[in-house]
């Protein structure tokens, strides 16, 4: 890592540190509801990270990262959910700290992914794309009927508050001020959902530069010659699936953080865990520019930040406010849909790299005037 | 027994009608290699239409108003957007679909808006009863049409100037173009004929009998099933499109019946992922040969 | 442009067994691709196998390195029988394959390209890349550093950074054979490592692997089209048509066998009666 470090031009570390001081001093200048857009899109950014390395380094499309997201809520619940012995019905819960149930639902989503391995490792292309669509389904049908773990469809269940030690990260307590600024649910959840992105983040730039990126570019472009050179294709295959599950798997934890609330859907084309939300991911992805990380992160602004940022500038603008007129139907969910789906195509038309290319394009025109060496970047 | 005989007739009707999606599905994969992610926004537009349609025109305008709607909408799709790309590369393409759909559909929805309307045909419900066995006359009607379609499609696939050029084309493009095929219009026409097919299916799928869900995000859920009903059949092969919808029909009306009507769905993808680990290429597929 | 040709130090040159290929029967379907084939590459030795079109050298290769399944026969490399291990596991016994497609990644570098030969020599994981631990980082810059070695020794020390994408052919035709060599075969098999090559090309092409196989002392199996590339390194020569061994002798001894001129000239086939395909044949598909 430090060794990056060194190897960066100053002015690349100088923007980095920017970025993080900024993003670190957020919560003191910014209000809640803001404060949940950001976090919004930090989810879908862990998800897309998982997918783009699935889609854009392994070559793989799949449609399961909802599926992956309710395993990893609804085992995060489960684990560390205590039963009040109230109101809660016959929920299972197993009172686990809530760290180890957040690190445990990963490995389980990983685990559900390592499950699909017979099917993972042998199929690809839009065989395997169709293929994941049945996990949106069995997801769909399991939500519902183990409704013990997941709460079911018209209540849910409400995640056990992630403390450590007995300081509260989704919650208030203790009662806590950094730099006079009250530091509440909202604003602890910023740092909890930060940091899981930026370990998300390093991990898979770090895959993607090393060993494993390199098996995994291998598979995706000639699997025959792959294996040929030693690499085991289908134990590759499944095993960056698995990854890309454990990856939605925190999405997931981090999504019933998010709505305060895990909820089974009630059909496959609306709710959290449904086609909708996987065909978003591609899109993040698409956007963003298949196997980029930074990208991912792009499009998951693009996809989870914009109907919420349109939503809350409704109010102010009266440009919106013509636009999104209720009668119409026009929401901002719809806008978004309409924005995205275009982005998609102008993506594939014109720039197939998506927003990754594009910035990689811009930082050459910038560097090429100080005529700095550039890197091919690995794709 | 008569609720065996019920189930088939009844899982053959849909069957017919899922089996007309993954034709147009089959058809469209084979003349250019593109995955059509799109194909549920045609069902749609051409319900739409037929919707839009109704007063004016009664029920059997709106129908084909509908089906040439839908084709027409396949084929700007096609002209507008495929052709455009310089890119071959199929999964460019394939995405491509998706940015389609995710528009169309997002736009038909928010024109229905609070409305899911039924495209009932108006002759009333009726159950006909055929020697015991009690069946839905809306599940006829759509076996007897489908089976129709499909048999003057595979007529005209093998007997025809039409059809043996969109064989042709499917197996080798180039070649094809060398022997004077034009390639352009092979696509436009497997576009058109992958639109007609989603607008009759459409006039099924969005009736209180088959899915007793109105023309709405339902139904474009529901016309995903040319996804599993085409690889079980194998992506590659009409004849597995239809094998791969009649399986997913019967499928569908057994498990929802003998299991639970909640598992039915779950049920058509474990059937397709089973299929998937024995049978990579699908029933029909061509096995893909890797040349190093 | 080439690099005087050092020595590298290799595991592999101690001890280099024999590969032996024993009445090596390829069906499929119908069609019978290969016949009853053996043959025997010594140790440290160049083994070309010729023939026209559609003789099966192609297939023989396909099999040796596991991409293939043998009806009959076997593969031994030394006293191991090979027969049917999967490709990936051959890699661990010593045997290196270029590919005649180069089946490279065009938009990745050479060097990431050629570090894909260590993948079986390596260890590092998922956890173990994304957290950066220091011993995959000292792993991977120990392979850099002898993948370098190898391209510089192939003469494309200076292309390590670009994309294969766009290198000219002939020095993306050495990253594939860089690739190779980066598993530290014991054998190294390079499918028509002259195709699409003109005569000054196919020279240098070999001399690296005349240099190769003095510098690491490994045997080198290729099959190959160009009969002055095969005649000026061979030391030996097997000569299939028709998916059965016509001739397998020196190379002088083959060029003038009866058998093997009229497997190339042919009864009734029209091919130029030039005498077997000289430099500029085209390099056509083999089978």
């Amino acid at each position: 890592m430090s060794r990056q470090w060194r190897r960066m031009l100053p002015a690349r570390r100088v923007a980095w540190l920017v970025a993080v001081l900024v993003l670190l001093a957020v919560p003191l200048y910014v209000s809640s509801s803001w404060l949940r857009v950001g976090e919004f899109v930090m989810i879908g950014a862990v998800g897309a990270i998982g997918l783009t390395l699935l889609t854009g380094q392994a070559g793989q499309l799949s449609l399961g990262t909802p599926f992956f997201m309710l395993v990893g809520g609804t085992a995060y619940c489960v684990l560390a959910g205590r039963s009040t012995g109230l109101t809660d019905g016959d929920l299972v819960s197993l009172g686990w700290p809530p760290l180890l149930a957040v690190v445990a639902a990963v490995l389980i989503a990983a685990g559900f992914g390592l499950a699909f391995a017979p099917v993972a490792g042998r199929v690809e292309g839009i065989y395997l794309a169709v293929a994941t669509l049945s996990l949106v389904y069995l997801g769909l049908y399991l939500g519902q009927s183990l409704s013990q773990l997941t709460g079911g469809t018209s209540s849910g269940r409400t995640p056990e508050a992630l403390s450590v030690f007995g300081f509260g990260l989704t919650d208030d307590e203790p009662e806590i001020s950094l730099l006079g600024v009250p530091m509440r649910d909202e604003e602890r959840m910023w740092y909890l959902f930060l940091a899981f992105t930026v370990v998300a983040y390093l991990l898979a730039q770090g895959a993607i530069k090393g060993r494993p990126g390199r098996s995994w570019r291998a598979v995706r472009d000639n699997s025959a010659a792959a294996g040929v050179m030693g690499v085991p294709v289908a134990r590759v295959r499944a095993e960056v699936f698995a990854i890309s599950s454990a990856y939605a798997g925190l999405a997931g934890v981090m999504t019933v953080h998010w709505f305060g609330l895990l909820k089974a859907d009630e059909s496959e084309f609306s709710g959290s865990w449904s086609i909708t939300v996987a065909i978003g991911f591609l899109a993040m992805v698409i956007i963003g520019g298949m196997g980029s990380v930074p990208g991912a992160v792009l499009g998951a602004c693009v996809v989870n930040g914009l109907p919420l940022v349109l939503q809350l500038l409704l109010p102010q603008s009266s440009l919106l406010r013509g636009l999104l007129s209720g009668d119409a139907g026009f929401t901002p969910v719809v806008l978004t849909a309409f924005v995205y789906g275009a982005a998609i195509i102008l993506v594939v038309l014109f720039e197939p790299g998506g927003l990754a290319a594009l910035g990689r394009r811009a930082a050459k025109t910038v560097s090429s005037s100080k005529s700095t060496p550039q890197k091919a970047s690995v794709t | 027994m008569t609720t065996f005989l019920q189930l088939t007739v009844n899982g053959a009707g849909r069957g017919a009608v899922y089996a007309l999606l993954a034709l147009g599905f089959v058809v469209i994969f084979r003349a250019t290699g593109v995955v059509n992610f799109a194909h549920g926004s045609l069902v749609l537009l051409g319900g739409y239409v037929v919707f839009a349609t109704r007063d004016p025109l009664g029920y059997f305008g709106a129908a084909a108003a509908g089906i040439l709607a839908a084709a027409a909408g396949a084929l700007l799709i096609e002209r507008m957007l495929i052709s455009r790309t310089r890119l071959a590369e199929p999964i460019a393409l394939a995405l491509l679909t998706i940015g389609v759909d995710v528009i169309v559909l997002e736009e038909i929805v928010r024109r229905l808006g609070t409305d899911l309307p039924f495209l009932n045909a108006p002759f009333g419900e009726a159950v006909i009863r055929l020697g015991g066995v009690a069946v839905l006359r809306e599940q006829l009607v759509a076996l007897v049409v489908g089976t129709v379609i499909i048999v003057a499609f595979f007529l005209a696939f093998r007997y025809t100037g039409w059809g043996l050029s969109m064989r042709a084309q499917a197996e080798n493009r180039e070649a094809s173009a060398l022997m004077g095929i034009r390639n352009s219009r092979v696509t436009a026409s497997a576009w058109l004929v992958a639109g007609a097919l989603a607008g009759v299916a459409v006039l099924f799928l969005a009736t209180q009998d088959f899915s007793g869900a109105g023309l709405s995000r339902a139904t474009h859920a529901l016309a995903l099933v040319a996804f599993p009903a085409a690889i079980i059949g194998g992506l590659d092969s009409t004849a597995g499109a239809v094998l791969g919808g009649l399986v997913v029909g019967l499928t569908e009306a057994y498990s929802a019946e003998y299991i639970s009507f909640d598992f039915s769905k779950s049920a058509v993808y474990l059937v397709m992922l089973i299929v998937l680990v024995v049978v990579p290429s699908g029933i029909f597929g061509t096995r893909e040969v890797h040349r190093v | 442009m080439t690099a005087a040709p050092q020595t590298i130090p290799s595991s592999a040159a101690a001890d280099v067994p024999p590969l032996a290929v024993d009445s090596l029967t390829v069906r499929f379907g119908g069609v019978t691709a290969l016949e009853d084939v053996s043959f025997c590459v010594d140790p440290g030795t160049v083994h070309a196998v010729i023939g026209p079109n559609g003789a099966g050298k192609s297939t023989c290769f396909n099999v040796i390195s596991g991409v293939y399944r043998a009806s009959s026969g076997r593969v031994r490399l030394g006293d191991r029988d090979i027969t049917g291990i999967r490709p990936h596991k051959l890699v661990g016994l010593g045997i290196g394959r270029a590919f005649q497609n180069l089946a490279l990644s065009p938009h990745s570098t050479v060097l990431d390209n050629v570090m894909l030969g260590r993948h079986a020599r390596t260890r590092g994981g998922f956890l173990a890349a994304g957290l950066r631990l220091p011993w995959t980082a000292r792993e991977q810059r120990r392979h850099r550093d002898r993948s370098v070695e190898i391209c510089e020794f192939l003469g494309i020390g200076d292309a390590v950074d670009t994309p294969v994408g766009e290198l000219p052919y002939g020095d993306a035709k050495r990253a594939d054979i860089a690739r190779a060599l980066a598993t530290e075969p014991s054998v190294l098999m390079l499918d028509e490592p002259a195709a699409g090559m003109n005569a000054v090309e196919t020279a240098v092409i070999g001399q690296t692997i005349h240099d190769v196989r003095r510098a690491l002392g490994i045997s080198v199996l290729l099959v190959e089209h160009d009969m002055s590339l095969v005649m000026g390194i061979a030391d030996r020569v097997t000569v299939l048509d028709f998916g059965s061994v016509v001739a397998d002798g020196p190379p002088d001894e083959v060029r003038a066998d009866p058998a093997v001129i009229s497997a190339y000239l042919g009864a009734d086939e029209d091919e130029s009666d030039s005498g077997p395909p000289g430099p500029h044949a085209p390099g056509g598909d083999s089978r």
